[in-house]
């Protein structure tokens, strides 16, 4: 079992290098200085998929569906048969998580994910091509009933990666970093009341819709949640010079 | 040596000194169910730089929740609304009560930093533990939990308060989100456990 996990993870996506940079989150944690660095480091060119799921799953029961603590995934983990090629679905964070750790990978956070989904093809930064912007939100709007495409088929952008958009949603380490859920009760004394710090959530740029679509939708799960349209990509630091 | 005897007997069946001790040593004799979140692996240390886990309290019904040391607001008020619940509880509830809080900062709060807070709070360090882990294991916590938090750029932290009462084999039986709300709904979970 541990040889095929070795075998399937040699040809599993590879590492491609990401260069260091700025960006402006969606939702930054200080409003009042919104550019974030973003360290150099390495992510996966595609999605993992389904047949890299079911051999990690072979070499760690405690990852099958009847091994699986239930608080670590709900009771749609893995439900389904997929087509070897396509991206895994049906997987909780804590599942995710626990596949990279066994390739000796992580979870990229969620600013190491937007930096690198705003490239379209041809630029780094196409959050202000309105053509890229509309090509993207066609995806959402898409019905999620089609079959899943195949990974590494959408067309790279300009690191090399494939499938960041137009195949699935994908986990990031800190998918719960986001402070949206207020107590309705009590109204804005409530959300005060509610967290440390002073952090309101506001967003920098609502045009960019697709983002805007992500970050509410990460703001919703919960680390076992699945769902039919969830995966995963792993993600590495970026090697000593 | 009929005196002994009887002191043993006497604490076969709860005692008046402590009316729960059959269902902790029940809870303590049968194994771990699935859904526990002693379950875990996540190591944690104490305030006094122990070896600990959140299964310390095993065998007691337990609250569970994350804060931090230097919070300014939101962890003081946490930790005070945990008192004003335990004093609603007679002695003998809140003796059998174990609370526990796994920091959020661990680059800060080392064991010496908890104890400072425990005695900041004034609360009772026989039942209360307060921890630290690594940053993996907070991650992992605060998704158990459904605890959303993130770093900010003055060294404070965004969370959401989320109380977690666990029963005595560690699975969750209730919760409370936010501040200022009720927590009848905890204790009435509480005094409905077995």
């Amino acid at each position: 079992m541990a040889l095929l996990w070795w075998f399937t993870m040699a040809f599993a996506g590879s590492l491609v290098f990401i260069p260091s940079g700025h960006y402006e989150p969606l939702i930054p944690a200080d409003p009042d200085q919104p550019i974030t660095e973003v360290a150099a480091f390495r992510l996966d060119d595609r999605p993992v998929t389904a047949g890299e799921f079911a051999a990690f799953v072979d070499s760690d029961p405690r990852w099958s569906p009847s091994g699986v603590a239930p608080l670590l995934a709900d009771a749609g983990y893995l439900e389904g048969t997929q087509r070897p090629g396509e991206p895994v679905v049906r997987v909780s964070w804590f599942a995710a998580r626990a596949f990279c750790a066994a390739a000796g990978k992580r979870l990229p956070t969620e600013d190491e994910w937007e930096y690198v989904a705003r490239a379209s093809a041809t630029q780094a930064d196409a959050s202000d091509d309105p053509e890229h912007l509309q090509t993207l939100l066609a995806w959402y709007g898409r019905p999620s009933s089609d079959a899943l495409p195949m990974v590494g088929q959408g067309v790279a952008n300009v690191y090399g990666v494939h499938d960041l958009h137009g195949v699935v949603w994908e986990w990031v380490e800190d998918f719960n970093n986001t402070l949206f859920v207020a107590d309705g009760r009590q109204g804005g004394d409530g959300d005060r009341l509610a967290f440390c710090g002073a952090g309101a959530v506001s967003a920098t740029d609502v045009s960019d819709y697709a983002r805007f679509m992500r970050v509410a939708f990460r703001s919703s799960l919960r680390g076992s949640y699945t769902t039919s349209n969830l995966g995963f990509r792993c993600a590495a630091d970026a090697e000593a010079p | 040596m009929m005196m002994l005897l009887l002191w043993l007997v006497g604490c076969g069946p709860g005692t008046p000194e402590d009316p729960y001790a059959d269902q902790v040593a029940a809870a303590l004799a049968e194994p771990l169910p699935a859904d526990s979140l002693y379950t875990l692996e996540l190591p944690l240390v104490d305030q006094h730089g122990r070896p600990s886990g959140l299964g310390v309290g095993r065998g007691h019904p337990t609250l569970v929740s994350m804060f931090y040391a230097s919070c300014p607001t939101a962890c003081p008020m946490l930790v005070g609304e945990v008192q004003a619940l335990e004093d609603r509880l007679t002695a003998a509830e809140r003796a059998d009560l174990r609370v526990v809080l796994v920091s959020l900062d661990p680059d800060r709060d080392t064991p010496a930093v908890l104890a400072e807070a425990a005695e900041r709070y004034g609360v009772d360090g026989a039942r209360w533990s307060l921890h630290r882990t690594e940053d993996e294991h907070v991650r992992t916590l605060s998704a158990v939990l459904d605890i959303q938090y993130r770093d900010l750029p003055d060294g404070e932290m965004n969370h959401s308060t989320i109380l977690t009462l666990v029963d005595r084999q560690g699975r969750k039986v209730a919760r409370r989100d936010g501040l200022g709300g009720t927590v009848d709904p905890l204790v009435d979970a509480l005094r409905g456990l077995p």
